[in-house]
């Protein structure tokens, strides 16, 4: 659930994309108008194992049939406690590096307004090669970016000069990129336009501060955020608020 | 030395120029002079659909840059912004360009709706619907028909035809070229699915391969199918069949090639398990020809049928095999090849051949107070039914601007029937052949002006002929028809050979959003007939029948019209489009039996108008009123007699009746099957033209009588149908409710006595169909039709009939393990109609199939598995009684290996 504030789309060219990453994990919520792009998270945790209580022992299975009813309430309070984490809401201009970010931190306690710039990503190499991707016939595009090679595939079709988070700089929606190795990889599993529904808002009213200074508060976080999904993990019969 | 350094110094200049980068740059505004940043700016290949071989995007002052490496290409330059007209334009010379200001449009309108989700069983990208194939095919289709029954939206008829939340699919396309034209039932009826991936529906298609439609609105529904992508892209399914005890059997096969610059398909059937050639090429009788009803012909082309003929009779209309023993063959080729970017040629064969068998008997009680009379008739008809036809297409495109296209095409039909049986005590035997033949040639060149005008030229040549042979030995004593006892048989010829000649010229010119067009036609039909009946003992002594059963005679209908044609965009979701057209209709017939000779002449004023309203990208509103000519036909306007059968008789009325007729519908049609899971419409037409004359019928003795009515003003015509298709996600099923009311008068006169048939039907139709799983799935229906027709001579009731159906059908299909799979299907007939006894049929079928590999399947299908052997029922009158019998197919179980490739 998208738990911040949102506007209701009034304009009628709002495209909404939506991307699954390489490990399946997350989606990836982007709405693209004429002149930026606003994208956030939300989780698509894949749950393999779990506990359930057998004899007074707690051991992990994978039987989502057997133990169905287990299964449906682990997921559910896993998906209960993920789904409190606000995600951050990050938008940018097309043609401008610097990125802007509304994140929380500490149990959504507290509000930063993250200000970053990042590289320029306008050497792409088009070629002649094609694939389709959701019923888009697509052109194949690459890039040497910080010293990774990344592969691309965008459509005419949706004019914007963007792609999945701060991929961008081709003459169209990018909705394939994957990185040589493998290890990033982002493509599109969901396309409407135009956008009728409600688009969540950057607030600025955070405390602003670089990226590099959030980096340090949101290590410290996740340590915590580990802490405790791993005693849920060993005991997920205690209630969690 | 000085020579050496010219020599380098031009070697040196022709190195730099080839080597130079050549920089494309300009600046994009909009129309209010102000800069446009972020337009993707780009160098395409070729045309303006190609690959990007540069871009740019445009800075905060609208300034592009892009450097070419190469200057000798051929490239267009584009520019996009979401919310703005594409800019295009081809870059000629690319040395000597220079720096443009260029203006982006505003798009005004509503975008085209974009819904994709991966994985999802239907997308909807604009006008198109996409099926994956993948989440609705469960293995047990026999054919493509099986296939697209399963997908929302997508009704076929008992023939093969598909139906599109009520719009008429007009084409079946493979990979977006057309290789059937309307005679896609060769495809839906006979082809198997091996290979499709994904099924398109598209809405308000344009067929780009003719240059005339360069400038039209797309209107056509259309569905293309998409194949897997393979090194080699043969897909083929072979079935051999037999039963286990009985002559039973089916061969079969199915072949879909895309090689190279060449697309077939290629099917085959041969069984014995009544599944007619014809009915698997999609006729509606079996004496009808194969033509494209596709092409649109300056002139109306008639394809007579025969007035002597034994008409199949279904009880209830249940389905061909349950009722005919057959030996049927089926051979089709649709071939499509791309000789090179200019020519196009198309070609179909068809070969079809029925040779099938009706038993049935009556007994006809006439409750006549002095001598009761019973007639007993045992009838078995045997038809011997050989159709080839022939059809061709050469499409030569030597420019963008100029187009011919050549189609011809060729039918041959052969019929040899005849019917035996018994009446009262004699042997009676009555033989019809006929010969159809007919040939097409339909020549249309177009030449494109330019972007705005076109100009565009038709020639249609059509030669037909139809000689049909009735011969019946015994025929009835009755002489109010002059047929004596002295005499033991009959023979009657009929003939009418006809040449249509007509051509047509057009002219198209688009200013902004409104596209005139001017079009005049001229055509000519020469049909000659004749009808003679002879009475005779040896065929030596042939002895013609007095009165109307001789005619030879000429007819000839001259036509000549212009049409003017406004079509006007008023913005995206209105749209109008009209017609008016001056129509000079001549007739002239020649009696040259009687020497006489008529000749009258007609104009007519036929407007039309067509009206489409888009309310959403949703919602679709239609309106459309025409009016058309309704000239007499042949069988009309001679008033010979002829014999069609034992015991009835046909006569022409000869009136020279010209007549307006006009149609109104307006339809409402709403397409969500994503979002809300809506697929709805709702149609009603006006019209004063029936679709089905109803014959007015009237005992005179023992032969009944037929006469060819003429149209009448007052006739009037209603209906309403309503179809709604909804998606229940949370039970993984689709309902569907459709409903039909029409309400028709017919009014005629007979010999001076005004006759009128009322006519009141309505249908109602519930079904269910489930996509639970893999395993186990339902598709249930229920259809109750109820007709009522009332016939009355100078408002006076004479006839009443009344009847109503109850037609139910499932079919279970179940997925035992991953390798079997099961279906049971149970149709269900239940009809009561006035004065008969109520009538029960049930068939139950078994299909079981058996994957031995993903190649290899072996296949069991047990038919009407309770063996319904024969079907009676009685119609009971104050004046008679008919009892009806029927022999039906009876049970046989084939086995079946099929093998795919």
């Amino acid at each position: 659930m998208l738990s911040f504030i949102t506007v209701i789309s009034q304009q009628n060219n709002i495209c909404f994309v939506k991307y699954s990453d390489n490990g399946n994990n997350w989606n990836y919520l982007h709405w693209y108008d004429n002149s930026k792009l606003t994208f956030t998270y939300e989780t698509n945790y894949q749950v393999f194992d779990f506990p359930v209580n057998i004899d007074g022992k707690y051991i992990k299975t994978t039987d989502t049939v057997k133990f169905k009813k287990e299964y449906l309430e682990y997921k559910e309070g896993l998906y209960k406690e993920l789904g409190k984490i606000k995600q951050p809401i990050t938008q940018r201009e097309y043609i401008s590096n610097v990125v802007k970010r509304t994140q929380y931190a500490n149990e959504n306690k507290e509000k930063y307004f993250v200000l970053d710039t990042i590289a320029d990503m306008n050497k792409w190499e088009i070629t002649e090669d094609t694939l389709s991707i959701l019923g888009f016939n697509c052109q194949k595009a690459v890039i040497n970016y910080k010293d990774i090679k990344y592969i691309a595939y965008f459509t005419q079709k949706l004019a914007y000069p963007a792609g999945p988070r701060n991929f961008r700089g081709l003459p169209g929606l990018i909705l394939k990129v994957d990185s040589e190795n493998g290890s990033i990889g982002y493509i599109a599993t969901e396309i409407k336009f135009p956008y009728t529904g409600m688009i969540p808002v950057l607030e600025t009213d955070g405390i602003p501060i670089s990226q590099k200074q959030y980096s340090i508060i949101a290590e410290e976080n996740n340590k915590k955020k580990l802490m405790k999904m791993n005693n849920f993990l060993k005991n997920p019969s205690i209630k969690q608020n | 030395m000085r020579s050496y350094f010219i020599l380098f110094s031009l070697t040196f200049c022709t190195l730099f120029l080839k080597a130079q980068n050549i920089i494309v740059s300009g600046t994009v505004k909009d129309e209010n002079n102000f800069p446009l940043e972020y337009v993707s700016v780009k160098l395409l290949k070729e045309d303006s659909i190609g690959i990007v071989k540069y871009f740019a995007l445009t800075n905060r002052e609208g300034f592009f840059s892009v450097t070419i490496s190469d200057n000798n290409q051929k490239l267009w330059l584009q520019m996009s912004m979401v919310g703005y007209l594409n800019y295009n334009q081809p870059i000629i010379d690319l040395l000597h360009y220079h720096p443009i200001n260029f203006v982006l449009k505003k798009f005004i309108g509503t975008l085209p709706e974009i819904q994709v989700q991966a994985n999802s069983a239907i997308t909807k990208h604009g006008d198109t619907t996409m099926y994956r194939v993948s989440a609705f095919e469960k293995g047990n289709e026999n054919n493509l028909s099986d296939l697209l029954k399963k997908l929302p939206g997508i009704s076929i008829d008992e023939y093969g035809r598909a139906s599109f939340n009520g719009k008429v699919v007009s084409k079946i396309l493979l990979e977006e070229d057309d290789l059937f034209g309307s005679n896609y039932a060769a495809l839906t009826n006979n082809s198997n699915i091996n290979g499709i991936e994904r099924i398109d529906v598209i809405e308000n298609y344009k067929d780009n391969s003719r240059l005339e439609n360069v400038n039209s609105k797309g209107e056509e529904t259309v569905i293309n199918l998409k194949y897997k992508k393979k090194p080699l892209r043969l897909f083929s399914n072979i079935s051999v069949g037999g039963a286990l005890a009985a002559n039973f059997y089916e061969l079969k096969t199915s072949n879909t090639g895309i090689i190279n610059k060449n697309k077939f398909v290629f099917t085959a059937n041969k069984n014995t398990i009544g599944i007619l050639a014809n009915r698997l090429m999609g006729l509606t009788s079996d004496v009808q020809l194969i033509t494209n009803e596709n092409e649109k012909l300056p002139t109306p082309v008639q394809l007579y049928n025969s007035p002597m003929q034994f008409a199949d009779i279904k009880p209830l209309n249940i389905s061909d095999n349950r009722i005919f023993s057959n030996s049927s063959n089926l051979v089709t080729l649709n071939h499509l090849i791309k000789l090179n970017k200019k020519v196009v040629i198309k070609l179909a064969v068809n070969s079809l051949f029925d040779n099938y068998i009706q038993t049935n008997s009556t007994t006809q009680t006439i409750n006549n107070p002095i001598l009761p009379i019973t007639l007993k008739q045992n009838n078995i008809t045997t038809k011997n039914n050989t159709l080839f036809n022939l059809d061709g297409e050469i499409n030569w495109q030597p420019s963008n601007t100029f187009q011919t296209i050549i189609q011809f095409n060729n039918n041959n039909l052969q019929l040899s029937q005849n019917r035996n049986g018994q009446l009262f005590v004699q042997q009676i035997s009555q033989i019809i052949t006929q010969q159809k033949n007919q040939q097409r040639l339909n020549i249309v060149s177009t030449k494109l002006i330019d972007k705005s005008n076109i100009l565009s030229y038709q020639f249609v040549y059509n030669s037909f002929n139809l000689g049909t042979v009735y011969k019946i030995n015994n025929p009835i004593l009755d002489s109010s028809y002059g047929v004596t006892i002295i005499y033991t048989n009959l023979l009657q010829n009929f003939n009418l050979p006809s040449v249509i000649t007509a051509m047509t010229a057009k002219y198209l010119i688009k200013k902004k959003s409104v596209t005139y067009s001017l079009n005049a036609s001229i055509g000519k039909e020469e049909i000659n007939f004749k009808n003679s009946a002879y009475l005779f003992n040896n065929p030596d002594s042939l002895a013609m029948m007095a009165g109307s059963y001789y005619a030879n005679g000429k007819l000839i209908i001259y036509r000549s019209s212009a049409t003017l044609s406004i079509a006007k965009t008023f913005s995206d979701k209105f749209s109008c489009n009209t017609n008016i057209s001056i129509l000079n209709a001549k007739l002239t017939i020649e009696d040259i039996n009687q020497a006489h000779f008529n000749s009258t002449e007609n104009i007519f004023l036929l407007p039309t108008l067509s009206l489409q309203y888009k309310i959403s990208n949703k919602k679709n509103v239609f309106v459309n009123g025409l009016m058309q000519p309704v000239i007499p036909t042949i069988m009309q306007l001679n008033n010979s007699t002829i014999f069609s059968g034992i015991s009835s008789i046909n006569k022409g009325v000869r009136q020279f009746n010209f007549n307006t007729g006009y149609s109104i519908n307006a339809s409402y049609l709403f397409l969500d099957p994503l979002k809300s899971g809506i697929i709805f419409n709702t149609i009603v037409l006006i019209s004063n033209s029936p679709p089905n004359y109803i014959n007015n019928l009237s005992g005179r003795g023992l032969l009944s009588f037929n006469e060819s009515v003429v149209f009448n003003k007052k006739n009037f015509f209603t209906a309403i149908s309503s179809r709604i298709e909804k998606n229940l996600p949370r039970i993984k099923s689709w309902f569907i409710i459709s409903s039909a009311i029409s309400n028709g008068s017919q009014f005629m006169f007979t010999n001076t006595e005004l006759t009128t048939n009322k006519t009141v039907s309505g249908l109602f139709e519930l079904r269910f169909k489930t996509n639970w799983n893999k395993f186990f799935n339902i598709n249930s229906g229920l259809i109750m039709r109820n007709q009522s027709q009332q016939s009355l001579i100078n408002d006076i009731k004479f006839t009443t009939f009344n009847s109503s159906d109850f037609i139910s059908n499932t079919t279970a299909s179940f997925k035992v393990t991953n390798k079997f799979l099961l279906d049971i299907q149970n149709d269900c007939y239940v009809n009561h109609s006035y004065n008969t006894t109520k009538r029960n049929l049930n068939f139950t079928d078994i299909q079981v199939k058996y994957i031995l590999s993903k190649k290899i399947n072996i296949g069991l299908l047990l038919r009407n598995i309770f063996n319904q052997k024969s079907f009676s029922y009685n119609e009971i009158s104050p004046t008679q009684n008919i009892s009806n019998d029927f022999l039906l197919t009876p049970f046989f179980g084939l086995l079946s290996l099929q093998i795919k490739f």
